[in-house]
């Protein structure tokens, strides 16, 4: 049964917990959806499903209806939070030359020519850090400005890494269609 | 080709979500969460529930109250052999005894209860309670005994009688005019009331077997009295261009205030549940009527410069008479009264559970007088007062029927009386006005109704 999301956030508000369960009831596989994506295994996921809806009741006050849907401001608490734990993994505490490392020549851009499939691979055998870039920028939409306020970094080093993150998909990818290999 | 790429994208980075311990999160999130706000908990809800529960208990109290001073004290008396004995005469010459021998271990413990009318004996042979296939009642039966357990059958002295009385009570009012056999509580359960021996050990109960099903279905008739009051509008069609004006006329100048309804109903139980109603019923609906009614006429009224010519160069003016328009407005402002008597045709479907019942009608009300007192507009939108002029038959009519549908909650003060209130809803079925009137008209009514019933025995 679904309610009212109206009643069912004044019942949250008022630290009703039944109202409280009711809203992680509706909410919860659309968290974990956009947690999934930036997470390494569903462990982690659930991590940052369970850091969402913490954060989600203690600032429940903000939440304004009149400046967008419920779902979009969960998301995007979501998608803070998902970025808010990965800045806690080591691997996230890689150097300017660490991504030196991954800097490529290729420089065009062959987005186009690869299917959806292809793609799908590719992304999958980035490292997490650019892999997370890319999902900021190409599925949530984030400009520079804002990943750079997520990730705590500059937005100068938000757009190398997106660069970056590109390269190595151009070099995975002609990695696999090289007829020498 | 943006757009196309982003969509790339998203359809390369959305990838399925596996399997998720989605209850097990809950409970981590669950315990990080504050302390759960009891107050926060729907308090409406909860004053509802106190609300009923205070009634209950009321209700309860004020039974048990009835029942206790049916039985006084000096009737209730300890016998030589260490039992409790009480004697209740009842106003209609019942005599009801309830006894306690178990007090005495070894002694019987009985309930015996006898009807002086008929002047049965109370004795009957009885079976131990460990021979009869313990069944409990279900259905109808299990409504009417809601208190019918362990505790009664093998308790105290004080728990039969509360037994006993809640039986005399709860079930003389599902078949008040039918008997009670306590046996039928372990058999299949018909009500019947009139004489049971209850005999038991300190552990075991007897219950006399007899079988008394020839009165289960009998009719029975009430008689009921409702007066309510009701929320009237009346909706007016017009038959052509002329009625149109004449509908105008009439919605501008009539307000439709409240009905006040007097209604006597006979009902009939027909079969378990179903109820057949028929009587009469007086309809009054109030209308507050504002008109002005404009006369134009010519009248001589005296005028200093009425004539004048000219007499040699001169302007000579003479007094004297012209013809003048005269209008004048007359504004009336009167309550009228529409006066209509029914006789209600309906069928209805009572469920009854203890002392309360909702009884749900749907009838035909079949008009039978009209009269109109008051002012009114004529066709030609002329005022007209209709009680002097006996007009009143040309523009409301007899015979305009309605359809009403009715729900009510009953309560049952005793066998005999119960209170009703109830909402019910009535639509003319066919106008009210003539055809001269060019006019379709119907009635139609939101409003509550309170009543008393009396039921009367065959």
């Amino acid at each position: 049964m679904t309610f009212p999301l109206d009643a069912v956030i004044q019942g949250c508000l008022s630290n009703h917990r039944l109202a409280q369960q009711q809203l992680y009831n509706q909410y919860a596989n659309l968290v974990m959806q956009v947690c999934y994506r930036y997470a390494t295994d569903i462990q982690e996921a659930q991590d940052m499903v369970q850091n969402t809806f913490i954060r989600v009741f203690d600032h429940l006050k903000q939440f304004d209806a009149g400046k967008g849907a419920f779902s979009t401001w969960i998301h995007t608490i979501a998608v803070r939070e998902a970025i808010a734990l990965k800045r806690k993994h080591p691997r996230w505490n890689l150097t300017e030359s660490t991504f030196a490392q991954l800097e490529s020549h290729y420089q065009s851009d062959i987005f186009d020519k690869m299917t959806v499939e292809e793609l799908r691979q590719t992304v999958a055998k980035l490292p997490e850090i650019h892999r997370v870039v890319l999902m900021l920028h190409y599925f949530d939409g984030y400009s520079h400005e804002e990943i750079a306020d997520l990730m705590g970094i500059e937005i100068a080093s938000s757009r190398s890494r997106l660069s970056r993150a590109r390269t190595e998909l151009q070099h995975h990818w002609n990695l696999i269609h090289s007829p020498g290999l | 080709m943006n757009n196309q790429i982003h969509q790339k994208w998203r359809e390369a980075l959305n990838q399925p979500v596996p399997e998720w311990d989605q209850a097990g999160t809950w409970e981590k999130i669950e315990q990080s969460l504050p302390q759960d706000n009891p107050h926060a908990s729907n308090s409406l809800s909860k004053w509802m529930v106190l609300i009923i529960l205070c009634v209950t208990l009321w209700g309860d109290l004020y039974h048990n109250k009835l029942i206790i001073n049916s039985i006084t004290p000096n009737q209730a008396h300890n016998n030589t052999d260490g039992s409790l004995q009480a004697t209740n005469t009842m106003p209609n010459g019942h005599v009801q005894t309830a006894s306690n021998k178990s007090i005495k271990k070894d002694t019987k413990l009985s309930v015996t209860l006898s009807h002086a009318r008929t002047q049965q004996s109370a004795k009957h042979s009885t079976t131990p309670l460990s021979t009869l296939p313990l069944v409990l009642p279900t259905g109808e039966a299990a409504d009417a005994l809601p208190q019918f357990d362990k505790q009664l059958l093998s308790g105290s002295f004080d728990s039969l009688l509360n037994l006993w009385q809640y039986q005399r009570t709860s079930l003389s009012q599902v078949q008040p005019f039918t008997q009670l056999n306590l046996s039928e509580l372990l058999l299949p359960f018909l009500p019947t009331w009139e004489t049971a021996n209850v005999t038991s050990t300190h552990q075991t109960l007897a219950i006399t077997v007899t079988s008394q099903q020839k009165k289960r279905h009998d009719s029975r008739w009430a008689l009921i009295i409702n007066c309510g009051i009701a929320f009237t509008q009346l909706q007016l069609q017009a038959t052509d261009a002329q009625g149109e004006n004449f509908r105008l006329a009439k919605k501008s100048t009539e307000t439709t205030l409240e009905t006040t309804s007097l209604s006597g109903n006979m009902a009939l139980e027909l079969h378990r549940n179903w109820q057949l109603y028929i009587g009469v019923e007086h309809q009054r609906i109030a209308h507050w009527f504002r008109a002005k009614q404009v006369s134009v006429e010519q009248q001589q009224i005296m005028s200093d410069s009425a004539m004048f010519y000219q007499l040699n160069g001169n302007t000579v003016y003479v007094n004297g008479q012209v013809n003048q328009q005269v209008i004048t407005t007359e504004t009336i402002q009167s309550p009228t009264a529409f006066n209509r008597i029914f006789i209600p045709l309906a069928l209805g479907y009572q469920h009854q559970r203890g002392r309360h019942a909702i009884v749900v009608q749907i009838g035909a009300m079949l008009n039978v007088w009209n009269r109109y007192q008051g002012f009114s507009l004529d066709e030609t939108g002329q005022i007209i007062r209709k009680d002097r002029q006996q007009l009143a038959r040309i523009y409301r009519k007899n015979g305009a029927h309605s359809v009403r549908v009715t729900g009510t909650y009953s309560y049952y003060l005793n066998q005999r009386w119960q209170l009703s209130a109830g909402v019910a809803a009535q639509t003319d079925w066919r106008s009210v006005f003539t055809p001269v009137t060019q006019l379709n008209g119907r009635y139609q009514q939101l409003g509550i109704q309170l009543g008393m019933n009396y039921r009367i025995g065959r």
